[in-house]
């Protein structure tokens, strides 16, 4: 009995196995069939017509672009990406590694056959496009200059997404990002400090560099509300390290790369750099680390980025990072709610959801909700329906303000947070 | 007159019962010449088999010779994603290994014919293309170019990177002009040239000229010092046909004069005043020399950057198999000088797939210690 239950196992899996390994080459013909059918051409960001004939064999040189190619579904094509690919986690495990978005060489790239080859501005050297071009590989370019701002994972997404031909789905996930962007910097309108913060960035022994305007680091502060001090010190992109420039600048918060401290050695070793344990960042433990590509690879998660570091440098932020799940709301129908951690969220009318938008929530339209889903609903709609069909429902009444939406999704400071915003907008 | 024709009459004697050895020995670096570029030409991150790899040079060279040969390779598969095909790689070997391979090739020929020359016509064993400056000045030639960040293509209305990197060849074969001018000129003094002093003012010229390489590298941003890094450490990973057509006659003008000149060469081994006496224009000798010597490194390192190491170890491990005699030094170090380049760029670009080490690192890494043998060995030799 139980040997046949295990054969029956076995055969399930074997089922399971090959349905998956069916099904994945139909992802992107769907992609495919859904949209554009290529061979399509585009311009890319030195202004070259790319004709991209295919993409089922994707090499990424870069990690902020292959961040992006996975986000709009494109992992399973991807036979190629350079070590900066850190997100999604695992990729670096499963795809052959091309090289380094700075030091790229032909060879590595052409070896994994590349139907598209993906790039941004900053690799280099840039001749390896050419020599690229001459095995008849299509080389893409994504802008990555820093005179866009924080737009630039925008353009980035809209790009890559029109190579992949599904402007679509770029379409989403550039208003996505765009959503997050706008949460960091409703998160700082309320607050009243104004951090100072340098980029420390460290490779080893011998390479140790503040950053100033015109970088990616600049542009993140400012996003948060904080002030670059090594602009204000007068760098322009990078400056190597010294303890006159380190106190000069005289920083509350540095932030760092997780791979720089690494490379330094740690923490205590980056305290032991020119002049950074004379500052208060040193002093009072406010050395931030983040993952490199997370914080500054200008990509999909730059929205989140920017958020982290707005709740590390400003403790009077009122927005809450963590959601209060479960808790319990008492709304105006007068039931008390319990509010789990849901699957999705809803709202019924437009105005509603352009406002739980604003709060933090990738919230939708209400449709068809699936399970577990919570709605947020005004009192006009068909709230008593939607309860007995099993859903949580949060009623606020038609004219709800801020302050009311914000409590009934458990994040009142969120709404203060907001409220501020709209007052300056 | 007497001591002219003995010195003639031996070293003619003895040429001629050594030349059937010394055809020999050339006969053998051509052979390691062909099979080192072969190989290198069929190894890479990218495999390919070995006799595709020859019939697509085979057939390339046919249709660059106008020559009616088909290896019957079939070219017309279509590119599957993610799968080799016979096209991609015959580009692959076409258009990237063999510029690359030739490149290195030349490369190394010019450092090492040049390094023979100088340390001949200067009686200086450790003279080498770097210390007349002319390395170093072709490098800081081709940093301010990065750093001014002049490009033909903005006057042409092209952003083709290529444009970017021939601009800072121009710049970089000028420079390497004028500082080993420069040289030539503050060393000498009442119409002539003293040796030391060339070496020492070279000397001095090079430690300002890795100052304003240093100061360039400390104030540029990230993506230039990339640039910078590629032209102190050296590299062929850049390289296309173009940039071969361009070096083949400089390396060749080099390959072709010198040797002509290697029984003045010679003569000078006795000493400058003796050689004189034999009616060697000592200081002419010198000025043609040193002008090849900066014409054909200028080039080298406007398209591959400084290589250091084999300019200055290639003569003397030539010398150390086959003695002081020019006549076989000149020609053999051409040979060594390609062979020692084509394998040292394999090395750096399979030892660390996927990425690529600086072709000036191995030399460095590899001439060092030889170089120290070669010494250690002679002073054993003479012991």
């Amino acid at each position: 009995m139980i040997r046949q239950l295990k054969l029956r196992h076995w055969l399930l899996m074997v089922i399971a196995l090959s349905l998956l390994v069916f099904t994945n080459p139909l992802h992107h013909s769907q992609a495919q069939d859904g949209g554009t059918t290529f061979p399509i051409t585009i311009t890319d960001a030195t202004g070259n017509e790319v004709t991209i004939e295919s993409i089922d064999a994707i090499a990424s040189g870069s990690g902020d672009v292959t961040e992006i190619i996975a986000a709009l579904g494109f992992e399973d094509n991807l036979v190629g990406i350079d070590i900066s690919s850190t997100y999604p986690e695992d990729l670096l495990d499963r795809i052959p590694e091309i090289g380094f978005a700075r030091r790229l060489a032909v060879e590595p790239i052409a070896a994994v056959n590349p139907s598209v080859f993906f790039c941004t501005e900053t690799c280099s050297p840039a001749s390896v496009f050419d020599q690229l071009r001459a095995l008849n590989i299509p080389v893409v370019i994504i802008p990555d200059n820093s005179d866009r701002g924080i737009e630039l994972p925008l353009e980035k997404i809209t790009m890559v997404a029109a190579a992949l031909g599904v402007p679509e789905e770029g379409e989403t996930l550039r208003t996505q990002v765009a959503r997050e962007i706008e949460w960091a910097k409703t998160a700082v309108a309320n607050v009243t400090e104004e951090p100072t913060i340098l980029f420390l960035y460290v490779r080893g022994r011998t390479l140790q560099l503040v950053s100033g305007t015109n970088t990616p680091a600049y542009d993140l502060i400012a996003t948060v509300d904080g002030i670059d001090v090594g602009a204000a010190a007068g760098v322009v992109g990078y400056m190597p390290l010294s303890a006159e420039v380190m106190l000069n600048a005289y920083p509350e918060y540095i932030v760092m790369f997780q791979g720089s401290v690494d490379s330094a050695g740690g923490l205590d070793k980056v305290r032991e750099l020119p002049g950074v344990g004379d500052t208060p960042a040193a002093q009072n433990d406010h050395i931030l680390v983040f993952d490199d590509q997370f914080i500054l690879g200008m990509s999909t998660r730059t929205g989140l980025a920017a958020l982290a570091l707005a709740a590390q440098v400003h403790p009077t932020m009122t927005w809450e990072m963590d959601m209060p799940y479960p808790y319990h709301y008492t709304d105006m129908t007068g039931i008390e709610v319990l509010v789990a951690t849901p699957v999705e969220l809803y709202a019924t009318d437009e105005t509603l959801l352009t406002t739980v938008q604003e709060l933090g929530f990738h919230a939708k339209i209400l449709d068809t909700p699936v399970e577990g889903s919570l709605i947020i609903a005004t009192q006009s709609a068909d709230w008593a329906s939607l309860r007995e069909a099993g859903y949580t429902v949060v009623v606020v009444s038609d004219t709800a303000d801020i302050p009311e939406i914000a409590a009934a999704l458990g994040v009142p400071g969120r709404g203060e947070a907001l409220i501020a915003r709209r007052a300056t907008n | 007159m007497i001591s002219k024709l003995i010195v003639w009459q031996a070293t003619t004697q003895r040429y001629s019962r050594l030349l059937p050895v010394r055809i020999a020995f050339l006969l053998v670096l051509l052979m390691i010449l062909v099979f080192i570029s072969l190989s290198a030409v069929s190894t890479g991150a990218v495999r390919i088999q070995r006799d595709v790899v020859f019939k697509v040079s085979v057939d390339a060279m046919a249709e660059k010779l106008h020559l009616d040969y088909d290896s019957g390779l079939d070219y017309s598969a279509r590119c599957l994603p993610g799968q080799s095909c016979i096209q991609r790689d015959a580009a692959l070997v076409r258009e990237i290994r063999w510029p690359r391979v030739i490149m290195a090739g030349l490369v190394g020929a010019s450092l090492a014919i040049a390094g023979t020359a100088l340390q001949g016509a200067l009686r200086n064993p450790l003279a080498d293309p770097g210390l007349i400056g002319a390395s170093s000045g072709a490098a800081v030639g081709a940093v301010t170019a990065i750093l001014l960040g002049v490009n033909i293509g903005d006057v042409l209305h092209s952003d083709a990177p290529a444009l970017a990197r021939l601009t800072q060849s121009l710049f970089a074969f000028g420079a390497a002009l004028i500082t080993t001018f420069g040289v030539f000129r503050l060393a000498r003094w009442q119409g002539r040239t003293d040796s030391t002093s060339l070496l020492l003012i070279g000397l001095a010229i090079n430690t300002m000229a890795s100052a304003y390489i240093g100061l360039a590298t400390f104030i540029s941003d990230i993506r230039e010092v990339n640039d910078i890094v590629f032209w102190t450490l050296g590299s062929f990973a850049e390289i296309f046909w173009r940039d071969v057509y361009v070096v083949v006659p400089f390396t060749g003008l080099s390959v072709v004069v010198l040797p002509f000149l290697a029984r003045q060469l010679n003569l000078m081994t006795l000493g400058e005043a003796e050689a004189q006496h034999l009616g060697v224009n000592a200081e002419r000798l010198r000025m043609i020399c040193v002008a090849l010597a900066a014409i054909t490194v200028g080039v080298s390192v406007a398209f591959a950057g400084i290589i250091g190491f084999v300019g200055l170890v290639v003569p003397h491990l030539i010398r150390f198999f086959t003695g002081p005699d020019h006549r076989i030094v000149l020609p053999a170090s051409v040979l060594t000088g390609a062979i020692l380049m084509i394998a040292a760029d394999l090395w750096a670009r399979t030892v660390a797939i996927p990425t690529e080490v600086p072709v000036g690192i191995v030399t460095a890494l590899f001439g060092g210690p030889v170089f120290l043998v070669l010494i250690i060995l002679s002073r054993r030799g003479r012991g």
